[in-house]
């Protein structure tokens, strides 16, 4: 890994230059309460004051609803058009837990049956960290394996060293090759102990125990106590970094037409539902289980890792309270 | 590995439509484009993603043999935006195709064994594809026999073939309608399949049952083939859950952690009991 | 908080309800729904200023009916929405123990719909000033800027349901937007199926929502969904004099047919 410093006051200058080239720069940007990443015309509609964004990043690379193809009909012959996606991206000041759950978001969709149009997206993004210096009660990053000195997922990582500098570790190729496009704002540097300067996110639960505990409780009650709060909405699942499910749509007028994927979640009733009527996860307790146990469990069997990473995202957005942190607690406890 | 949009179907001619019961038709589907054709093929027990553009996809079995080259066929109940629109189609017509999906039975592992199917309603077309596949390979296995069993004897698909079956001394075709199902010129049997399955018990020495049906025929089928002394190594049965991809992506058709679109859908018995109870 | 306990205790001690939902602190220091079934764990419930939630949205929910009958604390809100729903016929008056919190502190066991009836009436909470400001804003500005507004805004919706979700009103088994046959609706959210989405979410709850705000409350995009429905309930008491959630009997304009109706259309 190579590193680099940057001057705070030259993040601007980096973030024109970048726009100049043609790229579209994400930032976080304020309404109302929360931050969302956005484009921005000028750097102060920038907010750097934020535990963690309400939607995750993952948008980038699996929009919450994008064209599978389009296609044109002309009196029953079809003529079929795949999207060509060439707009290059830089999303700035994710933090680390959010590039862990790109790293997933992408062995999932990239490994096995690989997805193009998430391939393309990956390959037209540059995702840059910014190391968190502030946690709240439901950031639990340092409870699945991550910390806020994460940089897995991430190209570039942004620490910033409280001296007037961000400390920058390139992480990636891509990483490499957007530092290098600009060198009179990067200064070589050594690698530094970043850690001092992070969040100190406490463990809340012991991720080696809980792993093997979880399949051993699948037909308990536990599911149901936890999920009778639940109201079966799909706000966890849509504000997750690696929650991946989708839906298949079709759209058109008489000579042309799109056929879409956008997001779904298991929490919904009609995500199993057959059209005999039978449905696989009757009542939402059944739900709720599932989307814990391929989190924590049929990750771990297909893929060798869990996939949570802890951005807490699902506990702020949650209309009844709910906390994962807790009911994996629970779970530990059982 | 470089990518390809997989959601991309083959544009498919419909060559013929069959009627086979009421709200059940079968399509006959030619390639387009020779070139896909050319680089197709599948294997007993894989499915596809059909479609209507315009009104979206609807997994279903390739119910035709891998024996017969050139086309393919499925058959499907009307039930919902996407069986509505495939079945308001016309001779002729264009649909999208996607697959083929999914593992497969293993039917080489079965050569020199007897093969019994089970199964009932609007579950034949799956087991049809293995059943004239057998028939192709018919020096490969010995026994076969199918029981097939439907509400009513309008109901029973595939009328023609089954009249087929019938008069063929290779395979043993026992029909059976549920009580008030039959119609007065009715020869078969009448009562439910796994009490048909009782009446006419198979040996379960050297033998594959294969059960694909309405999950209460399933699951009352099932007992009987333990009774009969079948181990569970030797039951195949295929899942059917909700799919919206086909390559292990959407989530819907998740089972544990099996996706049945690319893990399934066909499974042995025992593999089956592995996985958590929500199919 | 004492008087709470002992109320639920008494209530599933002497049977009339075998599960209660109420408030809670949780472990995590949320405010979420508790549901006590035994008389012992009666003090997990909770109240205060911060208790938001609208808890009527369970007696809707399948694996809460499988209790049987239940109990419900309610706070004002709630309490509309109970009796809107009992007047849509969703409830009946001996399947639910309703108990409140009056403004003095203390605690009310009602004992039918009529009584809930009663004091919705005379304890009606005033419109949050904030939202009528907003409503007011949103009406004096042009048809054309008024539309850009929600373009702008609706156009961030995630599709994730929890407005309907979270919406005591929204008790349909099947919603419009999953019903494909015909499409009534856009799934997706793009621009367009979220205005549709939105907007046939608005009509269905015209003249029925409590003005409980939990829409927006739970809304992730933070979209203030609530203004929507409150400028329609406006619209429906003034023009058909008609105010949710205060009444037990149903009373509703848009499923309501009169012979002598003003309007031609409709003959």
């Amino acid at each position: 890994m190579n590193y680099k410093t940057l001057n705070t006051n030259k993040l601007p200058e980096f973030f024109e230059k970048i726009k100049k080239t043609g790229k579209t720069v994400l930032a976080p940007r304020k309404k109302g309460n929360k931050t969302f990443f956005a484009t921005f015309d000028s750097f102060d509609q920038i907010n750097f004051d934020y535990v963690q964004t309400a939607l995750s990043p993952k948008s980038v690379l699996f929009p919450r609803v994008e064209e599978l193809f389009t296609y044109k009909n002309d009196d029953g012959t079809y003529s079929v058009k795949e999207p060509e996606l060439k707009n290059e991206v830089v999303v700035f000041g994710m933090r680390p837990c959010d590039g862990v759950a790109l790293d997933y978001l992408c062995d999932f969709f990239l490994n096995e049956n690989p997805d193009k149009l998430l391939q393309d997206r990956k390959n037209n993004t540059t995702f840059i960290s910014l190391a968190c210096k502030s946690f709240d009660n439901d950031c639990f990053c340092t409870s699945v394996g991550s910390s806020p000195a994460e940089t897995l997922g991430s190209d570039l990582c942004f620490t910033d060293m409280g001296n007037g500098s961000y400390y920058v570790e390139v992480v990636t190729d891509k990483g490499q090759k957007l530092v290098d496009a600009f060198p009179d704002l990067f200064a070589d540097t050594k690698e530094i102990n970043k850690v001092e300067q992070l969040a100190q996110v406490p463990v809340r639960f012991e991720l080696k125990n809980l792993v093997p505990k979880i399949p051993t409780v699948f037909e308990t009650n536990i599911w149901l106590d936890q999920s009778l709060a639940c109201i079966g909405c799909g706000a966890c699942a849509y504000v997750c970094p690696t929650c991946s499910c989708f839906d298949v749509q079709d759209e058109c007028n008489p000579k042309a037409g799109t056929r879409l994927r956008c997001w779904d979640s298991c929490a919904f009733g009609q995500f199993t539902l057959h059209a005999s009527g039978h449905n696989p996860r009757e009542v939402q307790s059944n739900r709720w289980r599932n989307r814990v146990m391929h989190k924590f469990n049929y990750s771990v069997q297909n893929m060798n890792t869990i996939s949570c990473v802890g951005c807490g995202r699902c506990i702020r957005v949650c209309p009844a309270g709910m906390s994962i942190i807790e009911h994996l607690i629970s779970v530990e406890e059982a | 590995m470089e990518a390809k949009n997989v959601y991309i179907p083959y544009q498919m001619k419909i060559e013929k439509v069959t009627y086979e019961a009421p709200q059940i038709k079968t399509f006959k589907l030619k390639f387009i484009n020779p070139e896909d054709e050319a680089k197709f093929s599948f294997k007993a027990g894989q499915f596809g993603l059909y479609s209507v553009f315009g009104e979206g996809e609807s997994t279903f079995c390739i119910a035709s043999s891998p024996t017969r080259k050139g086309y393919i066929e499925c058959t499907f109940r009307e039930v919902g935006r996407v069986t509505t629109a495939l079945a308001n189609c016309e001779e002729g017509d264009t649909i999208g195709f996607r697959g083929p999906y999914g593992n497969t039975f293993p039917m080489e592992s079965w050569f020199g064994k007897n093969l019994i199917f089970i199964t009932g309603g609007i579950a034949l077309p799956p087991l049809r594809c293995v059943i004239w596949n057998a028939l192709d390979w018919r020096d490969k296995f010995k026994d076969i026999i199918v029981i097939y069993g439907a509400r009513t004897a309008e109901d029973l698909v595939y009328k023609h073939e089954l009249a087929e079956w019938e008069s063929r001394s290779d395979i043993d075709l026992i029909q059976t309608v549920d009580p008030g199902g039959e119609t007065p010129d009715w020869k078969g049997e009448v009562g439910f399949v796994p009490a048909i399955l009782e009446k006419n018990p198979p040996s379960s020495e050297n033998t594959i049952a294969i059960v694909c049906g309405p999950p209460i025929m399933i699951k009352l089928t099932l007992p009987i083939l333990m009774k009969l002394g079948f181990p569970n190594e030797s039951i195949f049965t295929t899942l059917e859950n909700r799919m919206k991809c086909g390559v292990g992506k959407c989530g819907h058709c998740m089972v544990g952690n099996n996706y049945v679109c690319k893990d399934g859908p066909v499974y042995r018995y025992d593999e089956l009991l592995k996985l958590p109870l929500e199919y | 908080m004492q008087e709470l306990h002992n109320k639920i205790k008494s209530i599933l001690e002497n049977g009339s309800a075998s599960l209660f939902i109420a408030y809670q602190k949780s472990r995590e220091g949320k405010i979420t729904p508790t549901f006590i079934t035994k008389p012992e764990q009666s003090q997990k419930a909770y109240f205060g200023d911060d208790c938001k939630q609208n808890l009527a949205v369970y007696i809707h929910k399948q694996e809460v009916k499988n209790f049987g009958k239940v109990g419900i604390f309610a706070n004002i809100y709630t309490l509309k929405s109970l009796l809107q729903i009992y007047a849509e016929n969703q409830i009946r008056d001996d399947y639910l123990k309703v108990v409140t919190i009056n403004p003095n502190g203390a605690i009310v066991e009602f004992a039918n719909f009529m009584e809930i009836e009663n004091y919705v009436n005379e304890n009606k909470p005033a419109p949050n000033p904030e939202d009528m400001e907003r409503v007011e804003k949103l009406s004096n500005l042009s048809r054309e800027e008024r539309w850009d507004y929600w373009l702008n805004e609706l156009s961030t919706c995630i599709k994730c349901y929890a407005c309907r979700a979270a919406c005591p009103m929204c008790y349909c088994t099947k919603c419009t937007v999953d019903c494909n046959q015909p499409q009534w609706i856009s799934t997706p959210s793009h621009s367009l199926g979220n205005i549709e989405w939105h907007i046939m979410r608005a009509m269905h709850l015209a003249g029925r929502c409590v003005e409980c705000n939990e829409c927006a409350r739970v809304c992730p995009m933070d979209i203030p969904l609530n203004l929507l429905t409150v400028k329609l309930n406006d619209t429906a008491n003034i023009e058909f004099g008609q105010q949710a959630g205060l009444k037990g009997e149903l009373d509703y304009a848009l499923s309501t047919f009169k012979v002598d109706d003003k309007e031609n259309f409709i003959r």
